[in-house]
């Protein structure tokens, strides 16, 4: 392998096939998904060949594949290809464009995975920043904007930080951040604005409000989006602090209870992340803000993790990160299959789909069993790492919320579970279908390693402990089923033993009593029969714990933006008035500005 | 083996060509400018090709400098000449749309702004520079007044009553340097600045600094732009953002690096160039009209460049070379895509125009040629402002590249704002599709933008020259 077929395959072919598809019409999703299929090939036959490569375009691009890339490029390239899989059957109007700009950002994403200095960094970021933006702007224009502002934000906080390392190395290139050149004092600041500027990608606190926003785009892409691009956050935060600054360093800046300080308060922002996204997720009604909701929540464990930085902590934050591209695409596939069959979007105005979409109903459910971190899934075993890191230090703040916040999650998805899939069937949906085969398709593929991780996290331990190591943060103790930490670890064979046991058990019983099935309406009514009765309870749905929450609710972050952003336009308003339209002003302007040119180039020869 | 004076003759050549091919087919005058224009770009691209072995000096009449006048021809010069040439003739395409008579003289005049602009950035001589800023002054001044309208008059006397005050200057300038030096040869001054006096050295440098700046579209010189830009007919919009002003900033580039090599007075330039951003940006953002938008957008761009010149490192005047290049061709896509918007919606302001661009000839350059001028990548765009940042930052301008991010988010603003509408879908049975005329411009160079952004290495290339532009050579 050799630096151009490497380049070539990851970013060159999905931008070949963004250029392809386009012209595709209503068969671009199927060409795009034998794209995608095409560089998921290599990247699984290309494990362990591992190495570091110049591309020269005019300026250099250093690109290395290692674990840590391969690691996430696995969510990345699963992620679109059953998300591209899922749209083949959506009918998107302007099918050629959706394909080419999900494989401009695959590209993207592919490029920000792969680069080793900040030139190619930034340029990928970007590349992947705007493909979203016109994918959100598909939908709606607003709400493009709305995500292209945090966009940009982002990118230029990247720059500040890239721009103070160019200034003291004179060089884009990661390894070179820690030659010695920038002086102590510099690199809080340094970090402050990477992982802050990666962090909105990631949608952490305050920076999260665009969220909701773009992920009620078009579910297809909205699965990529939160599965796959809101990872590279996580990669990009990951990097700078591990990989560019370092864990030496990192200590360096004093320690809480073994928690360098530089990563501590962002573990806290990480905390107030998953508390804040799983509230307002709980309260949603429409099945996609509540989606966008919860994932800022789980992202801000990741973040938790990452700022802890022990190696339990990452190890924990990076499965974490790979449960949530699996089953938050699976949890936004699902939802679009179920608004392509009914074309609703409010939970409450659903109910009884399980009936007519039973494969949807089993994918969402096993999703709603990982998000919510069931035992027995690998949801349980992300987040009990993530725990235990923050038991074991004795965090009294993060360790509660992340608890709080993990009983928010079971509320949000019984939500999803009881109003979509569970209840009443509503009387136009009777005729509903299952969703049709790529769509399932694709879910299947999104379940396959939800499961399979589940019943042996050893294989997916392996990799992270790989990461780990090879990044000098430390290791991690697992065997094939099981994980082992200092105050106690997670043994998935137990549990399954456990499980099919009490499974036989309870099917015994279930058995040995004779059931018999009755109508909905039977059970609810006492025999009485009224034509038609509304008796699905998914209106208002959580109003008690609403009323209890109702003064914390009525601050929005949302709305001080907004007030923010008045305050900036009145002032703009007030600056405009310098062009008065009147030539005499303009040509006063002139001799003033001649005059002080004048006084100041004077002024420094004196 | 050409002569760079080609590149001069032949434009005026053509325009004095026109009125008697207009006698008997006006159509066949629209046709000549489209030909004359490929003809000049064709050679100017030939020139670059030259210029990169090294540089070309074309003595004019057989006066020996520093006597005669000569051209000086470098490969940025050349490439921007290139550029020039370049996007006049996609423009010219897109000036099949003018309807208004009498074409043949705005032809002519065309031709004349054409052959100003590239005669600015070709001459070596700094009178000749001050006659060529008159030609394409004065070319824009009938032009911006082409469309007889009030907007169109007024907005044509006030760039008039700026432009020839800022002219006044370039000429005291001169006149400052001459009567210290007795040569006008811009390498001669150069060798000899040395023993001019400094406070007059000084004053000769604002002087001429604020003449090109007017050009160049420098705050506070910039308040003709708007109202110009506006009233003048689009394809006169599209050629003044990207001919005249690449062609001033050029002629900037020369007075601070060609003739006077300074380095303490720099900074001045950077804020000057920061002050620039952030006024064009900020007014920007308060536009309703598309046109005026854009125009001072443009203000916002220049600056950038401004900056990148001010900052002076090689890496950020490489940025302000990538940044004018990419600026010409994205504010001309820009332009031309907002002459159709107003055509298609009737009317100049964003708000009417919803839905205009969704058709995917318009749409798709439209969002490409923004895209570029918000420094994405891989747009031309980006190589430009990410140059020009880390350059800054490279001299520890922190807290000036920090503001003009801040300028960089209001511009985002804005143009997702018109994006958000132009593209808002409903009135589907309004959208129009545009003819030839309009996507032929369009969709060439929304192809350079992305060529050019995607592999860089051309031109990155002929930018490695700018060490010895920078140093005083040609």
């Amino acid at each position: 392998m050799d630096a151009l077929t490497l380049f070539g395959i990851f970013v060159l072919l999905p931008l070949v096939g963004a250029l392809v598809s386009y012209f595709g019409k209503k068969y671009a999703p199927i060409i795009a998904v034998i794209f995608t299929g095409i560089s998921g090939i290599f990247l699984y036959l290309w494990y362990g060949n591992f190495g570091s490569y110049t591309i020269d375009i005019g300026v250099k691009l250093n690109l290395t594949f290692d674990i840590t890339t391969w690691f996430f490029m696995l969510m990345m390239n699963t992620v679109i290809f059953s998300s591209l899989l899922f749209s083949v059957s959506s009918k998107l109007k302007r099918a050629g464009g959706f394909a080419t700009l999900m494989l401009l950002g695959f590209a993207g994403a592919n490029g920000v995975l792969l680069a080793r200095d900040f030139l190619s960094l930034y340029l990928f970021w970007e590349l992947m920043s705007w493909s979203i933006y016109l994918l959100v702007l598909r939908t709606s224009g607003e709400y493009a904007r709305r995500y292209l502002l945090f966009g940009v934000l982002s990118a230029y906080l990247l720059i500040m930080g890239i721009g103070m390392i160019y200034y003291y190395t004179g060089s884009f290139l990661y390894a070179d951040a820690l030659s010695g050149a920038i002086p102590h004092a510099i690199w809080p600041w340094i970090l402050t604005f990477l992982i802050l500027g990666f962090g909105i990608k990631m949608a952490i606190v305050p920076f999260h409000v665009w969220a909701p926003y773009a992920y009620s785009s078009e579910q297809p892409f909205v699965a990529f989006l939160s599965g796959g691009l809101s990872k590279l956050g996580a990669f990009g935060i990951f990097m700078s602090m591990y990989s560019i600054a370092g864990i030496s360093l990192l200590q360096s800046f004093g320690t809480f209870r073994g928690v360098s300080l530089m990563g501590y308060p962002f573990a806290l922002l990480g905390a107030a992340t998953a508390f804040i996204g799983t509230i307002l997720a709980i309260f949603q009604d429409d099945i996609r803000k509540l989606l966008a909701y919860s994932s800022i929540g789980q992202l801000g464990y990741v973040m938790i993790g990452l700022g802890l930085g022990t190696p339990l902590a990452i190890g924990g934050a990076m499965f974490h990160a790979f449960n949530h591209a699996f089953f938050k695409s699976l949890l936004f596939l699902g939802a679009g299959a179920v608004i392509y069959r009914t074309g609703k979007y409010k939970i409450s105005e659903m109910g009884g789909l399980g009936y007519r979409m039973p494969f949807t109903f089993m994918f969402v459910l096993f999703a709603i069993f990982a998000l919510a971190g069931i035992p027995l899934t690998s949801g349980f075993i992300s987040k009990w790492m993530l725990y235990e890191a923050a038991i074991s230090r004795k965090f009294v703040i993060v360790a509660p919320l992340m608890l709080i916040a993990s009983v928010g999650a079971y509320l949000y998805s019984y939500r999803i579970l009881y109003g979509v899939f569970l209840g009443q069937l509503k009387d136009e949906d009777k005729n509903v279908k299952e969703a049709p085969g790529p769509m399932l398709a694709a879910m299947f593929i999104l379940m396959v390693p939800l499961v399979i991780f589940s019943i042996v996290p050893g294989w997916i331990l392996g990799w992270i402990n790989k990461i780990l190591v090879e990044n000098g943060i430390g290791k991690l103790n697992y065997t094939t089923f099981s994980y082992s930490s200092a105050i106690g670890g997670a043994n998935m064979a137990v549990f399954w033993i456990a499980f099919i046991l009490l499974l036989i058990f309870a099917m015994l019983m279930f058995m040995a009593k004779k059931a018999r099935v009755v109508d909905q309406y039977d059970n609810y009514l006492a025999g009485e029969a009224p034509p038609s009765v509304a008796l699905h309870a998914a209106h208002n749905y959580y109003k008690p714990l609403r009323d209890t929450w109702a003064p914390l609710l009525k601050h929005s972050i949302d709305r001080a933006y907004e007030k923010f952003s008045k305050f900036f336009a009145g002032g703009f308003y007030e600056i405009k008035r310098i062009y008065t339209g009147n030539p005499q002003d303009y040509a006063a302007y002139l001799g003033i500005a001649f005059l002080a040119f004048l006084l100041v180039g004077w002024w420094l020869l004196w | 083996m050409i002569r760079p004076v080609l590149l001069i003759a032949l434009p005026l050549f053509f325009a004095f060509l026109s009125p008697i091919i207009g006698i008997w087919s006006k159509k066949g005058v629209r046709y000549l400018i489209i030909f004359a224009t490929a003809l000049n770009a064709t050679l100017a691209g030939i020139l670059l090709l030259e210029a990169l072995q090294k540089p070309v000096f074309d003595i004019i009449g057989g006066f020996q400098p520093p006597l005669g006048i000569v051209l000086m021809v470098g490969p940025l010069g050349a490439i921007i000449a290139f550029i020039i040439n370049l996007v006049a003739f996609a423009i010219s395409i897109y000036n099949l749309k003018v309807e208004k008579e009498p074409i043949v003289r705005y032809s002519m005049l065309y031709l004349l702004l054409v052959m100003g602009s590239t005669g600015m950035v070709l001459t070596g001589d700094l009178f000749n520079l001050f006659v060529f800023l008159e030609v394409t002054s004065i070319a824009s001044y009938g032009l911006a007044a082409y469309n007889k309208d009030k907007k169109g008059y007024l907005g044509a006397m006030k760039y008039v009553i700026i432009g020839s005050i800022g002219s006044t200057f370039v000429l005291l300038g001169i006149a400052l340097i001459y009567s210290q030096l007795r040569t006008l040869n811009m390498l001669d001054i150069a060798a000899r600045i040395g023993t001019m006096d400094p406070y007059v050295k000084i004053m000769a440098f604002t002087s001429l600094f604020l003449g090109f700046g007017v050009e160049a579209e420098m705050f506070p010189l910039n308040t003709w732009v708007p109202d110009a830009y506006d009233g003048a007919p689009h394809p006169i919009s599209a050629a003044f953002a990207s001919l005249p002003a690449k062609a001033g900033v050029f002629a900037l580039a020369r007075v601070i690096f060609t003739m006077f090599s300074f380095t303490n007075f720099l900074w001045f330039v950077v804020v000057m160039g920061l002050l620039t951003v952030f006024f064009g940006e900020i007014v920007a953002y308060t536009q309703k009209d598309l046109k005026r938008m854009l125009a001072y957008s443009s203000i916002g761009q220049m600056g950038m460049i401004i900056m990148g010149l001010g900052i002076g490192t090689t890496l950020a005047v490489e940025g302000a070379f990538y940044q004018m290049i990419a600026h010409a061709l994205g504010k001309a896509l820009l332009f031309i895509a907002a002459g159709f918007l107003i055509y298609a919606a009737r009317s100049g302001k964003i708000e009417d125009m919803k839905g205009m661009a969704r058709n995917p000839l318009i749409g798709i350059p439209l969002l490409i040629g923004a895209l570029s001028i918000m420094g994405m990548p891989p747009f031309a765009g980006f190589y430009g402002k990410f140059f020009i940042l880390m350059g800054g930052f490279s001299q520890g301008y922190y807290a000036i590249i920090a503001l003009f991010l801040a300028a960089s988010i209001v511009e985002v603003a804005y143009y997702a704002r018109f994006i958000k509408i132009v593209f808002e879908r409903g009135n589907e049975s309004k959208v129009i599709r545009p003819d030839a005329a309009t996507y032929v411009p369009l969709i060439i160079l929304a192809i350079i933008i992305v060529v050019i952004g995607v592999y860089p290495k051309p031109i990155l290339t002929v930018l490695q020259h700018v060490g010895t532009f920078i140093a005083g050579g040609a």
